[in-house]
């Protein structure tokens, strides 16, 4: 156990707990793109900003989705400072991706101003890296990337290309916070739009119902060696 | 080589190289290093060899590593009477033989000869060398990089002999903290407190790395030293490996330099068979071996924690810290990663002692490592100085001393040109101007006046630099090279860009200046890592001190480095006498005149290209920007 001080309240902290965790238990909110229990932190939105110090030094900024508490550690979640940092955070991502609702009202909820000081850009991805985090992470497919560096940073299969590695299983698009990657499907196809990816249905031999792509059935089967019988039949059907 | 079994052979091995080394024979020393070989140095050693060998003579040629004056290579060095020449051509090396080695006599088209006309004979009288304090780079100029024997002849190796026969882990440790050593590579951070984290920590195997990536583009010291004395850096990561307690180390090196790989690689190979690399390192059952890894080349993979990431075979990202690297570095395992320069003081921290090492440089670090910086740092000295190359320095030097002494003063000065600013620490590090150039010269201060020590560069800037293109320009390269991850440095960069772009085109505006603070604040409190967190310094210091030059180019379009194309105009006044030679050399056409007349410039055709300004000898090509343009051309 470890205590700290949030927001001027001592709370104890289990070992190896971020501050954000901390926080989401005790019912203080900080806003978050990036960040998914699901998967490993990276820290990369920047809004889940606090401001901190250990034993009375000097007061940093950091990213509570990353940061384990330590002993003798305070924590300011709404500050001056974050605050101010945190608005322009968010000024920033909505300057790049001006028609998300979902960043609409968190810059609404954080006071951020209504009109970017900046040249508003038409993309819809926030480059939080989730999709990709969560395809390696909890799918195993690892059919997305980072692709390029800098201000040509994109998201999407290996040189920009459709995935060839992705199953469709739509865990991305669950996990996007802005939701910009739709799944489209119809009785034949499904297509995950952003990536391109289109790919044929299985149909259940007992119901008829469209429940999971072929290629998906093919990877399930390499993956965890099953028989090619279990996927004959929906899950539903199964039961 | 014989292999040596126990540190006591190791000395009999060293000592027997230093009594075998004659100071008084003659040598020549040849640059041998990337810079003057790309001048013509390899046929230049040849011609040495086998001129020498033909007429019999008993000379040694020595192919050494860097001297760190290229501009000035292929350069040779006659021992013992340390003459120096520079620009030497295969072509000189009979008439050297002949004149110089055989009967003392000076052959001054090869003398070197300051922006006064001024000549230097010795390469310790030179200016350039003569305000040095070489320490690492103290072999580099003497020794054939891959002869293991040159090294131990100077003493190399007495170190880890030292260290093995007569130390424990923890007092290396203790010595290095003492000793006040902070890491060369950027930051600061007191190299031996590193050492101890990573000792403490947790976890095996431990690692120790060395960063050899020097992705500033103007930056070449770590080149020079790996490549020039590579035993050097081995010598201080054995030593390095051995206090932490770490069997594994990695030397991460930027693929665009085959001649540090090879020489490294030859290194280490020698360094094997010496026995001092490998298992049970000379009987004490301490082991430890060095892998080379080659690295991509983004700038942004000479930050520690995407240098990991790099070795591990990831995309080169930083980490979120912490944890630390001591604590979770290469595959979760507790790393120490140092500069090149920082593991090349080592040997010599051990061999000269705490005592030596913190008599030179700033502050106390008897009580805390960070009081002060120690020994010397190695600096790029580049831009508008008339000498530019490596320099190494003691901390503590004032910017004048460097830019003036060592660098021979602003180029051009005799054309009126003066000094401006200097941007220390590479791309991110920040413009200092002329009323700190008495300022001392070590991390803190540096820090303090908004830029840092960064990679070592030096940029000197003259009165026809512009800082808001300054500013520009390096935002543009940062915003390249940002690995993109987090929202500050990547979105923050991309509007600095855009808004400095403007700028430069005379399209700024009156709330620009606070947006870029409040962008260059975010960066700094918020990004990720260091990339981010200095990435503002060109615009902060640049407003902080050129904050006219910026308010110039919103208000009245006026660029005071007359260097912003779009805010310029070449104009031709009545002090033209008509000479034609601004005519003849214009690429477009646009200066039109019969001789001995008046001529005139059509700025139709004019590209701004500045030929005209100085091909002119009469000064009667201005530039002009803002008003002017409105009185002088009507425009
Ligand atoms: C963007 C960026 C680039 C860096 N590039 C280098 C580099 O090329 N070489 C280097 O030694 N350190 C570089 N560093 C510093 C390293 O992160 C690290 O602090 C250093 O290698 C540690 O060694 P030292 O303590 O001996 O300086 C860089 C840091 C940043 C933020
Ligand atoms: S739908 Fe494709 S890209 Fe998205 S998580 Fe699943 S496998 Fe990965
Ligand atoms: S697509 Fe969505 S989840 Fe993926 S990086 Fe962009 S915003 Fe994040
Ligand atoms: S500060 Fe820049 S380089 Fe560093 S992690 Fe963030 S985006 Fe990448
Ligand atoms: S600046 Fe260049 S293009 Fe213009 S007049 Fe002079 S020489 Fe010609
Ligand atoms: S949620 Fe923590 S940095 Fe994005
Ligand atoms: S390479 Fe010869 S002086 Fe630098």
């Amino acid at each position: 156990m470890v205590e700290i001080l949030l927001n001027g309240q001592k709370y104890e902290a289990r070992a190896g707990e971020t501050i954000l965790e901390v926080a989401q238990r005790v019912g203080i909110d900080i806003p978050t793109l990036c960040h998914s229990p699901a998967v490993k932190p990276t820290g990369s939105c920047r809004v889940c900003l606090v401001e901190f110090s250990v034993r009375g030094g000097s007061k940093k900024l950091t990213s509570s989705c990353t940061y384990v508490v330590e002993p003798n550690m305070s924590v300011e979640t709404h500050s001056e400072r974050v605050l101010k940092h945190r608005r322009t955070v968010l000024e920033l991502l909505q300057a790049r991706v001006p028609d998300s609702p979902e960043l609409k009202k968190m810059a609404k909820d954080n006071d951020v101003r209504l009109e970017p000081r900046f040249p508003v850009m038409k993309e819809d991805c926030i480059l939080c890296g989730l999709c990709v985090r969560v395809c390696d992470e909890v799918v195993g497919a690892k059919a997305i990337e980072l692709n390029d560096r800098g201000t040509k940073l994109t998201v999407g299969g290996p040189f920009m290309e459709s995935p060839e590695d992705c199953i469709g299983c739509g865990a991305c698009v669950y996990v996007c916070p802005v939701n910009c990657i739709k799944m489209e499907q119809t009785a034949e196809t499904r297509k995950i739009v952003k990536w391109d990816r289109e790919l044929p249905m299985r149909k259940c031999e007992t119901c008829g119902y469209p429940f999971m792509p072929n290629f998906q059935v093919l990877r399930f089967k390499k993956w965890a060696d099953m028989s090619g019988d279990f996927f004959k039949i929906c899950p539903d059907c199964r039961k | 080589m014989e292999k040596a079994t126990t540190p006591q052979a190791l000395l009999e091995i060293i000592e027997k190289h230093e009594k075998a080394r004659d100071p008084k024979a003659v040598r020549v020393s040849v640059c041998g290093g990337t810079g003057c070989k790309a001048s013509g140095a390899t046929p230049l050693i040849e011609a040495f060899r086998s001129e020498i060998a033909t007429r019999k003579l008993d000379i040694e040629v020595i192919s050494t590593g860097c001297h760190g004056f290229c501009e000035r290579g292929p350069l040779v060095v006659l021992h013992p009477s340390g003459v120096f020449y520079q620009k030497v051509k295969p072509k000189d090396v009979g008439e050297i033989l002949d004149k110089t080695l055989a009967k003392g006599e000076i052959i001054p088209r090869l003398q070197y000869r300051d922006e006064n006309r001024q000549v230097y004979e010795k390469e310790k009288d030179v200016p350039f060398y003569k305000h040095q304090e070489r320490i690492v780079f103290a072999m580099n100029g003497h020794i054939d990089p891959t002869r293991l024997d040159h090294y131990l002849s100077m003493g190399g190796y007495r170190a880890l002999a030292k260290v093995l026969s007569t130390r424990t882990p923890e007092e290396v440790i203790d010595e290095v903290i003492r000793s006040g050593l902070r890491g060369r590579g950027g930051a600061g951070f007191p190299a031996g407190m590193k050492w101890k984290y990573t000792r403490v920590a947790t976890g095996t195997p431990k690692y120790v790395i060395c960063n050899a990536d020097e992705g500033d583009p103007g930056a070449f010291m770590d080149r020079s030293i790996l490549e020039g004395n590579p035993h050097l850096v081995l010598e201080g990561m054995i030593i390095g490996a051995f206090a932490i307690g770490s069997g594994e180390g990695y030397v991460y090196v930027r693929n665009e330099y085959p001649l540090a790989i090879e020489n490294l690689q030859l290194a280490i190979s020698q360094a094997r068979e010496l026995g001092i690399l490998g298992e049970n390192i000379l009987g004490t059952g301490f082991s430890f071996d060095v892998k080379i890894n080659r690295g991509g080349g983004a700038f942004v993979c000479g930050e520690a924690t995407a240098l990991v990431n790099s070795i591990e075979g990831k995309r080169g990202m930083p980490r979120t810290r912490p944890p630390r690297l001591a604590e979770k570095g290469l595959y979760g395992k507790p790393t120490n990663i140092n500069n090149v320069e920082t593991w090349a003081n080592v040997p010599y921290i051990i061999n000269r002692g705490v005592e030596w090492f913190t008599s030179i440089g700033t502050g106390d670090v008897s009580k805390n490592p960070w009081g002060g910086s120690k020994g010397t740092k190695i600096f790029s000295l580049v831009g508008k100085v008339n000498n530019t190359g490596l320099v190494e320095v003691p901390m503590g030097i004032s910017l004048r001393k460097i830019v003036f002494d060592i660098g021979g003063g602003i180029k051009d000065s005799k054309k009126g040109r003066t000094f401006k600013a200097v941007q220390t620490g590479g791309p991110s590090g920040g413009c200092i101007p002329a009323q700190y150039l008495d300022h001392p010269v070590d991390f803190d201060e540096l820090s303090k006046l908004g830029s840092m020590m960064g990679s070592g560069g030096m940029i000197v800037m003259d009165d026809h630099t512009c800082m808001v293109e300054v500013a520009r320009y390096f935002v543009d390269f940062l915003k390249e090279e940002s690995c993109g991850k987090c929202t500050p440095c990547r979105e923050g960069l991309r509007r600095m860009s855009e808004i400095l772009n403007r700028m430069v085109r005379g399209e700024g505006r009156h709330e620009d200046l606070e947006l870029l603070e409040d962008l260059g604040s975010l960066m700094e409190n918020a990004s990720v890592c260091g990339l981010g967190e200095s990435a503002a310094n060109p615009v902060l210091s640049t407003i902080k001190y050129f904050k006219s030059e910026y308010e110039h180019h919103i208000e009245s379009g006026l660029c005071d480095g007359r260097q912003c194309i779009d805010l310029i105009r070449y104009h031709i006044s009545d002090a033209c006498t008509g000479c034609t030679i601004c005519a003849k050399k214009c690429p477009t056409g646009a200066i039109t005149g019969e001789n001995k007349q008046l001529h005139k410039l059509d700025q139709a055709k004019c590209v701004r290209c500045g030929v005209c300004y100085d091909a002119c000898n009469f000064n009667a090509v201005s530039i002009l920007s803002g008003a002017e343009i409105r009185e002088k051309l009507g425009e």
